[in-house]
């Protein structure tokens, strides 16, 4: 009957206990008592499936404990994950209390000490407004009586902040601080003169504290900018910042005047209708290759004037573009417009080699060449890994002039292209697929009754952009910087060509690290990684001599050469140098590698001599084609002869800057010419030469033996005079 | 290529003809040729040097007279010699002055 109270009281205390009666220790089992503290079993901790058993079971029997039988008086929203509301289980009861605003302020105070509170004040001010950090700092070293008390004020009050209010320790700063007077303190006795006495209180103070969460730099620098801008208004004949009250027909004018202008200025493109327009666009790595034909027909007589236009990002990325006439080999004239950026496009005339009569047609073939036009996607690859790129382009080719039918095709260099972009809301245009592919052709169209594109309210409305994502094997080749030289001596009759390269591989970055075991596999197997480069051929000049390559270790060993022999002036060389460059490690994606490359060859090969005039002209290439390889930008310079006048050059494109300036090397007295060009984005097709033209008269030839000969005679001008000095210490007298 | 307003269209235009006039007077005249055959130049170096050496070794001889005329007719033969040789020596070593 001991037993069956106990064991009631024990259920009712210990809920769903795995433990029964005769492991409890309890005041009823002392030797149990005694081996728990000796020896405490590990109790396992009821499961909480158990204890909602168990509940559930003492509801059913009707054992509910005190705590489960009341409804609780609050229960606060539970929060989960990023502060979002956990939902509340059914039967409980939720209160629907206003919750309290979240504090933004935090007061502390010191207690009242002794001190004058003009004395604290002057801390009270040296701290307020500063961030707290700040004022415990100047506490700390501050000089003053009461500025430890206010340190660990301080301290404590950011302390409290951060844990009770919950406020954000990086932003907390004293807002406030002020001084108040606390009970007038005991008097004390102050002899003065004359056997008097004055009575002294002793002052008491406290300062407190206001802290709060300030602005960050940031946001202070925005909000002073918004308050800026806020402040600039327009001095136009309307107020930007005030709404028009009763608008007037005219005062709208200003807009519809530009729009008018527009419609005038757009008339003038009235004379052509595009019959069809298709472009080609040829993915590569670095440069993608675009060639738009436009089949136009003439709607005015005497139509010589064709206009394209472009996209500005696409402009942007052309780095080289030509217009011909289909089927024909001279490029034609073309004229830019000048850069608006008010409008999303650019212009381009074309002159038309003939004048076209009414509704004759003509096919003209736009060929571009777009760098830095595709990213690697996804930015990252190992080295087991494929290589994919991203190309974006617009959707549309615009034209100022009406177009029949239009038509765009991808091609990406295989077949394996991981997905493009199906382009919406084209039902003006098509009612088929707007986009298919067929191999590794992606057709964009074809789009039919396209209006007048080149104006902003067609770009808002249609344009939209299309992604390519495509497989690429080849790697990207970048070549961040090309510093070639090219020096001319016309005593060794040389001209010597030194290139300095900085080679980057522009496709995905590698993820982990480079495994050279991985590596040599892969070249074993003959499976080599798509965007790792561990060779490269160029094709250099024939007839060159005395070539050397090196990088920044030394001289590299791992590449062969083949030298092809000199061709004669005038003909188109047969056959190349070939070198397999071969760096000292593969270069893997985001990597770079710095090389020099230079050669000598004769110069009678580049230059010529004219008789009636006394000129030399030479050609020297601007730099080594690379197929597929971008350069971001090149310095071409080139070293004339000591002496050299008269220098006169035909680039075959518009620099970005040229200069002349003087270089100087060996045996040289005077320092000679040397001109520099600057270019950017160059591609293959940029691959032509400079001509520069100069007169080295024969004084100015000889002016190197000449300088060599006077500096050897000053030696032995110098032994002349030395023979005559004497030197001996003693004169012999005899 | 640059964006050039309409004003500019005649330079480049000029631009783009005297480039094709240049390339054409390239293709069309003779090339370039030394004043010395390049071919010669090591042996010119080598007979040079050789006499400038001969030379001064001949000035080191010569008596010390009041008015040093013989001393500088030898010593502006050998310089001129040595000017000549050490250009020549340049070249032919591969460094291209």
């Amino acid at each position: 009957m001991h037993q069956r109270r106990c064991k009631v009281v024990c259920a009712m205390h210990i809920h769903g206990a795995v433990n029964n009666f005769l492991y409890s220790a309890s005041f009823l089992n002392p030797l149990n008592w005694v081996k728990e503290k000796l020896v405490p079993s590990i109790r396992e901790k009821p499961s909480q499936e158990e204890v909602e058993a168990s509940k559930k079971q003492a509801a059913k029997e009707g054992n509910r404990s005190v705590f489960e039988a009341t409804p609780g008086p609050l229960v606060r929203q539970a929060r989960g994950k990023w502060g979002l509301a956990i939902p509340v289980k059914k039967g409980v009861h939720v209160p629907n209390k206003p919750h309290k605003p979240r504090p933004t302020a935090h007061k502390y105070s010191t207690a009242n000490f002794k001190i004058s509170h003009r004395k604290l004040n002057m801390l009270g001010r040296q701290i307020a407004g500063k961030p707290v950090d700040y004022a415990i700092l100047q506490m700390q070293f501050s000089e003053k009586r009461a500025s430890s008390r206010i340190m660990n004020m301080l301290a404590t009050a950011k302390d409290h902040a951060v844990r009770y209010k919950r406020l954000s320790e990086p932003k907390l700063v004293v807002a406030e601080s002020w001084v108040s007077k606390g009970p007038r303190g005991p008097k004390r006795l102050e002899p003065r003169g004359r056997g008097h006495f004055g009575i002294r209180t002793h002052p008491n103070s406290k300062l407190t504290v206001v802290l709060k969460e300030g602005k960050t730099v940031e946001e202070q620098k925005k909000e002073e900018r918004a308050r800026k801008i806020r402040k600039i208004v327009s001095a136009a004949a309307t107020r930007e910042d005030v709404p028009i009250r009763n608008p007037s027909p005219t005062s709208l004018g200003a807009a519809v005047h530009s729009e008018q202008l527009w419609k005038l200025a757009e008339s003038k493109f009235q004379s052509f209708e595009n019959t069809a327009i298709v472009r080609t666009v040829e993915l590569g790595g670095s440069v993608v290759h675009v060639t738009t034909t436009y089949a136009i027909k003439a709607t005015q007589p005497g139509a010589k004037v064709y206009t394209i236009a472009l996209g500005l990002e696409e402009k942007q990325k052309t780095s080289w573009l030509e217009v011909k006439v289909k089927g024909q080999q001279t490029p034609l004239d073309v004229v830019h417009y000048p850069l608006d950026t008010s409008r999303n496009f650019q212009l381009l005339d074309v002159a038309l080699p003939d004048v076209l009569s009414l509704n004759s047609t003509l096919n003209l073939v736009l060929e571009t060449l777009q760098t830095h036009a595709t990213f690697p996607w996804p930015k990252q690859a190992s080295q087991k890994e494929d290589q994919a790129l991203k190309y974006q382009t617009d959707l549309f080719v615009l034209s100022p002039y009406h177009t029949g039918v239009q038509r765009t095709k991808v091609k990406a260099p295989t077949p394996r292209v991981i997905s493009y972009t199906t382009p919406e809301n084209l039902q003006d245009f098509t009612l088929d697929a707007p986009a298919s592919k067929q191999g590794a052709t992606v057709t964009y169209g074809p789009y039919s009754d396209i209006p007048t594109s080149s104006n902003n309210k067609f770009i808002k409305e249609h344009q939209q952009p299309i992604t390519v994502h495509y497989f690429h094997e080849q790697p990207v080749l970048e070549i961040s910087k090309l510093t070639r030289t090219a020096e001319i001596s016309h005593w060794g009759a040389n001209l010597n060509i030194q290139d300095n390269l900085v080679l980057h591989n522009a496709g995905p970055t590698l993820k982990g690290h480079f495994s050279r075991l991985e590596h040599q596999s892969q070249s074993y197997f003959k499976r080599p990684a798509p965007h790792a480069l561990p060779a490269l051929t160029l094709h250099l000049p024939p007839g060159i001599r005395n070539t050397y390559y090196y990088d920044l270790i030394g001289n590299v060993s791992t590449s062969r050469l083949r030298i092809a022999p000199a061709a004669p002036k005038n003909q188109r060389a047969s056959r190349y140098s070939v070198l397999e460059l071969r760096p000292r490690y593969p270069i893997l994606g985001g990597w770079n590698y710095t090389f020099t490359l230079g050669w000598d060859a004769p110069l009678s090969d580049s230059a010529v001599y004219d008789r009636s005039t006394g000129k030399y002209i030479v050609e020297v290439p601007i730099m080594t084609p690379i197929p597929g390889a971008v350069v971001n930008s090149a310095e071409v310079s080139i070293v004339l002869p000591e002496g050299a006048t008269g220098v006169e050059f035909a680039p075959p494109f518009p620099a970005v800057a040229n200069r002349i300036s003087t270089h100087t090397t060996y045996l040289d007295s005077m320092g000679r010419p040397m001109l520099t060009f600057e270019y950017e984005n160059l591609t293959i097709m940029h691959a032509q030469s400079i001509f520069v033209s100069y007169k080295v008269p024969l004084a100015a030839h000889l002016r190197k033996p000449f300088v060599v000969g006077v500096a050897f005679f000053s030696v032995f001008a110098l032994a002349i005079v030395g023979r005559r000095i004497n030197l001996t210490i003693h004169q012999k007298t005899l | 290529m640059p964006s050039s307003p309409s004003r500019a269209t005649l330079s480049t235009h000029t631009a783009m003809s005297t480039y094709a006039s240049t390339r054409a007077l390239h293709t069309a005249l003779p090339p370039f040729q030394p004043l010395l055959p390049v071919a010669l130049l090591p042996y010119l170096a080598a007979l040079l040097l050789a006499s400038t050496f001969a030379l001064a070794f001949y000035f080191s001889t010569l008596p010390r007279d009041t008015i040093p005329i013989r001393e500088t007719a030898v010593a502006s033969t050998a310089s001129v010699l040595a000017g000549f040789g050490v250009v020549a020596l340049f070249c032919s070593a591969g460094v291209y002055v």
